[in-house]
């Protein structure tokens, strides 16, 4: 009964004479429950004997379109990415092209390689692997072992890397050009050169795996600047797995007393990047390892990105106070545009790459009037003036991308066309006769060349198979 | 095969005029109009002319230009103009090529007409246009060329079939091995193999007593495709799906095609199933109602 | 007197009045005025049964009070040599002079404002009405469709009449087109709708361009800043258009001092707006692709072509030679059918191979088609 006058208290004194006193033996008679998940006419039911008519025969079923369930086993969790990231570089069926080189450190300057198709060094492929070069996207998989077409860009990237480098000098470079026109394969020719240099190669595969918030961050102490440990952890990794053989001949010379890891003198640079794998101590050891990377006599550095429109936008993460956090204020891709900027100096030379992408990527403004007049004045022509009425320039972008050098990428030349499409006839992919004339068609077809339309109209078009 | 005397080429260049067309009577009378510059306006008082920009196609601009002079009512003039094209026709019939007449007029000759394969229409094999529009799902075509394309890859790199005894494929067929490097023979044999020769017409009420008569009939080979692309389809629709990305379906479609030249796919068993009735039903073409049937057409 | 100025209105009145209709045509209204036409006015709605009886009426008064009666002559010759210095009959003028000019006018007005809109809400008045009571028909006439129709031809030849005689006069009146001078800048345009009452009578429209002004380079630029949207960046002029007034002038008027302010303004150097950039963001550049100069074919171009076709050739032909020229297929086939190598046989051994040792058994069934 106290319960009951406590409840009357709570009610209001108008409402008071409507509430019911409460009866504790009404409490014991068997009610239903006020919430219950099973339901309560099948319980009694059930205990009704079968003397309810049951109908025989058919049941009406409504929805007639009922599939019976699929009893094959459903794919393990990851599975489904795994189909789609999988990457293969070799086909049993293919003929195996005699008579091709394979790439060198020097074939890759050399103007005459211009025009022929080299094969990868077996190592160079794991380490392309490794780093995540390769696209499921690029038809590496026809072919009986990755090999690459040597353009004019390639030969002029190169010669532009090791220049610079030789001369402990910082190349920047943006690789653009229309979509399918052979930029990221560029880059990977790039990458390739890099291993085959010896020179410590860091590459991030995509920038939109930083800054689509699909990776974990936390603020970085005392900046407002935030980290992505578990991608710093894999970073590091893959720049191990890489670079083993270069970092492993250098040691460690700076006192880093403030990494939670204990950080002897005699460890190699392949060891501070092994040393921990716990993502909560990635960022600050990446850091250290940069900086001993940046000491006066360390392997020249090649740094390169794909997707570099994604990481010059507004990035999909957010601070403490739920704001949008810049792409630029994420450490890493800080650590990239820095760079890229020229704001850090390396003094064994470096090369930095940033590859943009056409197919998917963000239509940013910025980036694309920073690059034109980049090319503009790469030229030595006037470069084209901002929009005066377009509100939304990003002025760190251009921060960023001011002095870089531009490479413009098209379509492949006729003769390097013509290697290529005898390339594919000799691996038995192409089933016609590689002359001028179905050359220059294809050529013609693809639009001056593009690579990627080119591929689409020899593989597809099988008419005279 | 287009014959050779074929009319229409040669018809394509008559021309059916009222009037013959002569040389032009006037002399083009260009009035004396300083060129101005975009964006301004010629003035009367404008002293200053620039010189005309394009040299020589502007007759001098001292002509006079001519009082106007009606032209005198031609009459009805006879169609002497079709003579050139009614040689080429008598030409064509001649069994010569009737092109020959017509290139006389043309500063580089006549241009080789492209062949019908060259046409944009008919570019692509057959089997491969006729799978394409199959996988066509709201009319977007480039997808699902994208999409043949990369069921052609999958065949290309997928390992060479293992032939089962128990479903012969198409006699002639190459050696498995050389299929995956042939992608084009190894979808079209395994369409082809799995392709049912007959369909089977059920005619409503024909047995009498309003029982269904089901009649075989022999089809063509682009409708027995289409069967054996839809049974393929059907069960590559209730596949479930082990990956993700662009290539999920191309995989599918691929798997399903190795295992019908394998003799694995279920729909070996629909092409029995459909040639077992037709076999069945075989007696029914002789029924008297259909015989009827037949004659009343 | 006053019967002189009563029979003047009368006759004016039956000028201005439409012929006696037929009766089966009277409910038949007059046609729409036109603006233009050379038939005289017909202001007047068709005479009604009540006021063709109250005309005869008249007329018939008149011509009772036709005989002069000598008596009253009398009077107002006696009146007349009373007022010696006609002051009475100056006056008597001037009355019927007045009555007169009202009663023309009266009968020149129309009866109906033509200044209404698509004269909307007016008795459409080429309507036939078949208000005509078939009982009245005195079979002495034609249907009123068939008076329809004449008035049809009528007004076709009309027409007619008016292209072939008076049109060719209009030419008289031709004056030669005169090129504007560097002195007049402005361009002004109006819309006339053939004397119709149209809303958009009123609007006037002005184009110049900023060069033709006297202005110097950076003035212009200011002017086209000031111009905004008005201004097309293509060709370089300037469009503007006013019918906020209730006259084509008073609009006209409008633009040119809003030119003029304009042109002040542009002159004015405190602030030459050197920091706004031009805006062209209303204006979309259309490019129009032409066909490309170097794709023109000529002779030049033409032996440019064969030379290339004869170096591909070329080139193929020595790729053949040579053997390095790829073809896919063959590639495949000769990957999966390797040509045999056949192991050296000595030379006498392959010509014993060669030739059947035995000579091969007649076939039973020879073709027995020679008979």
């Amino acid at each position: 009964m106290a319960s009951t006058n406590c409840w009357r208290c709570l009610a209001r004194p108008s409402q008071r004479l409507l509430l019911a006193p409460v009866s504790v033996a009404a409490a014991s008679a068997p009610t239903s429950a006020t919430f219950s998940t099973s339901a309560q006419q099948l319980s009694s039911k059930a205990s009704s004997d079968g003397s309810k008519h049951i109908r025989s025969g058919k049941r009406l079923v409504l929805g007639r379109k009922k599939r019976n369930p699929d009893r094959t086993k459903p794919p393990q969790p990851g599975e489904r990415k795994a189909f789609r990231k999988r990457i293969q570089l070799s086909n049993d069926n293919a003929l195996k092209v005699p008579g091709l080189d394979v790439l060198s450190s020097e074939g890759v300057v050399n103007p005459e390689s211009v025009g022929k198709i080299f094969g990868l060094p077996v190592e160079v492929v794991d380490q392309l692997r490794a780093c995540e070069a390769f696209k499921s996207s690029q038809n590496w998989s026809l072919f009986r072992s990755p090999h690459t077409l040597v353009r004019k860009e390639t030969v002029d990237l190169a010669k532009q890397m090791t220049d610079a480098i030789e001369k402990k000098e910082t190349l920047r470079l943006v690789l653009t050009g229309n979509r399918g026109s052979g930029k990221s394969i560029l880059g990977l020719q790039a990458l390739a050169t890099g291993f085959l240099n010896k020179w410590v190669v860091i590459n991030i595969p995509e920038g939109q795996e930083l800054t689509t918030a699909s990776t974990e961050y936390a603020p970085t102490p005392n900046s407002e600047m935030f980290s992505q440990p578990v991608y710093t952890v894999k970073l590091m990794q893959a720049i191990h797995q890489t670079n083993h053989q270069v970092l492993s001949q250098h040691k460690v010379q700076l006192d880093h007393m403030q990494l939670p890891i204990s950080v002897t003198r005699n460890m190699t640079l392949a060891g501070l990047l092994n040393a921990t794998k716990e993502p909560d101590f990635a960022w600050p050891v990446f850091q250290a390892f940069w900086k001993e990377l940046l000491l006066p006599g360390r392997p020249p550095i090649l740094f390169s990105l794909d997707g570099l429109a994604h990481i010059m936008r507004i990035s999909e993460y957010r601070s403490p106070a739920f704001e949008l956090i810049h792409s630029h204020d994420l450490s890493l891709v800080r650590m990239f545009t820095d760079a890229l900027g020229g704001k850090t100096a390396f003094p064994n030379g470096a090369a930095i790459l940033g590859v943009t992408a056409k197919g998917n990527a963000p239509m940013i403004p910025s980036m694309e009037k920073a690059i034109a007049q980049a090319a503009a004045a790469q030229k030595g022509e006037e470069p084209p003036s901002r929009d005066p009425f377009f509100r939304k320039y990003d002025e760190r972008v251009f921060d960023t991308l001011r002095g870089v050098k531009v490479l413009d990428v098209r379509g492949v030349s006729k003769t390097e066309a013509r290697a290529l499409m005898e390339y594919w006839a000799a691996s038995g992919i192409l089933r016609s006769r590689i002359d001028e004339r179905s050359v220059s068609e294809k050529w013609t077809m693809s639009g001056n060349g593009v690579v990627a339309e080119m591929e689409r109209v020899v593989l597809h078009d099988l008419r005279e198979t | 095969m287009a014959s050779k005397i074929n009319p229409w080429r040669s018809l394509r260049c008559l021309a059916v005029r009222t009037r013959p067309s002569r040389a032009h009577q006037h002399v083009p009378t260009v009035t004396a109009r300083a060129v101005v510059p975009l964006g301004m306006r010629g003035f009367a008082d404008t002293i200053s002319t620039p010189p005309p920009t394009n040299d020589g196609d502007l007759p001098p601009s001292e002509i006079i230009p001519q009082p106007y002079e009606p032209r005198p009512i031609e009459p009805f003039a006879d169609n002497f103009m079709n003579e050139e094209a009614i040689a080429a026709l008598e030409q064509a019939a001649a069994g010569q090529d009737a092109l020959d007449l017509i290139a006389e007029g043309l500063k580089y000759g006549m241009p080789k007409p492209p062949s019908k394969q060259d046409q944009l229409q008919n570019r692509h094999h057959p089997v491969i246009h006729q799978i394409t529009r199959m996988l066509m799902r709201d009319g977007k075509l480039s997808k699902a060329e994208k999409h043949v394309s990369l069921i052609l890859n999958y065949l290309r790199t997928s390992p060479p079939p293992k032939i089962s005894p128990a479903r012969p494929l198409l006699p002639g067929a190459p050696p498995p091995e050389q299929l995956p490097l042939n992608p084009l023979l190894y979808l079209t044999l395994a369409i082809d193999s799995v392709a049912p020769i007959v369909r089977v017409r059920s005619l409503k009420g024909m047995a009498g007593g309003g029982s269904a008569l089901d009649v075989p009939e022999p089809i063509d080979a682009r409708a027995r495709r289409r069967q054996a692309i839809i049974w393929i389809l059907d069960i590559v629709n209730k596949k479930r799906s082990m990956g993700s990305g662009r290539k999920q379906f191309a995989a599918r479609f691929g798997q399903e095609i190795v295992s019908v030249v394998e003799g694995r796919s279920a729909a070996w068993d629909r092409r029995q199933l459909l040639h077992k009735t037709g076999t069945a039903s075989r007696a029914n073409l002789a029924h008297p109602a259909l015989v009827g049937f037949k004659r009343k057409f | 007197m006053a019967s002189a100025v009563q029979s003047m209105r009368l006759c004016l009145r039956a000028a201005s009045r439409r012929a006696v209709t037929p009766a089966a045509v009277a409910s038949r209204p007059r046609l729409a005025m036109r603006s233009f036409s050379a038939t005289p006015f017909q202001c007047q709605p068709a005479a009604e049964k009540d006021d063709l009886s109250e005309i005869e009426n008249e007329i018939e008064e008149i011509d009772a009070s036709e005989e002069i009666d000598p008596a009253e002559l009398q009077r107002a010759l006696e009146l007349m040599q009373q007022d010696g210095d006609f002051k009475k009959a100056r006056q008597l003028q001037e009355r019927v002079i007045t009555s007169i000019g009202s009663n023309f006018t009266e009968a020149m007005r129309s009866s109906e404002r033509p200044n209404r809109f698509w004269m909307d809400g007016e008795p459409d008045s080429d309507l036939i009405h078949a208000e005509t009571n078939p009982d009245r028909f005195d079979e002495d006439d034609i249907l009123s469709l068939g008076h329809a129709k004449f008035e049809e031809f009528r007004e076709y030849r009309e027409y007619a009449r008016i292209a072939a005689w008076q049109m060719p006069l209009l030419s008289k009146l031709a004056t030669p087109f005169e090129a504007p001078t560097a002195k007049e800048p402005l361009r002004f345009r109006y819309t006339s709708y053939m004397g119709e009452f149209h809303p958009a009578e009123k609007k006037v429209v002005v184009e110049f361009s900023p060069r033709d002004l006297p202005l110097d380079e950076a003035q212009q630029q200011k002017l086209r800043k000031l111009l905004g949207s008005r201004w097309n960046p293509e060709t370089d002029i300037a469009k503007m258009s006013c019918e906020q007034f209730e006259h084509a002038a008073q609009n006209k008027r409008y633009l040119g001092d809003l030119v003029n302010k304009l042109v002040a303004q542009a002159k004015d150097p405190t602030d030459m707006f050197e920091d706004v950039p031009l805006d062209t963001r209303h204006h979309t550049f259309k490019v129009k692709p032409k066909f490309p100069k170097e794709w023109r074919m000529t002779e030049e171009r033409q032996r440019f072509l064969e030379d290339t076709r004869q170096k591909a050739l070329l080139l193929d032909q020595a790729k053949e030679e040579e053997g390095t020229l790829v073809n896919g297929a063959e590639k495949v086939n000769a990957f999966f059918n390797p040509p045999i190598t056949t192991p050296k046989i000595a030379d006498m051994a392959t010509a014993r191979l060669s030739q059947s040792l035995s000579k091969p058994p007649q076939r039973k069934h020879q073709p027995l088609m020679r008979r």
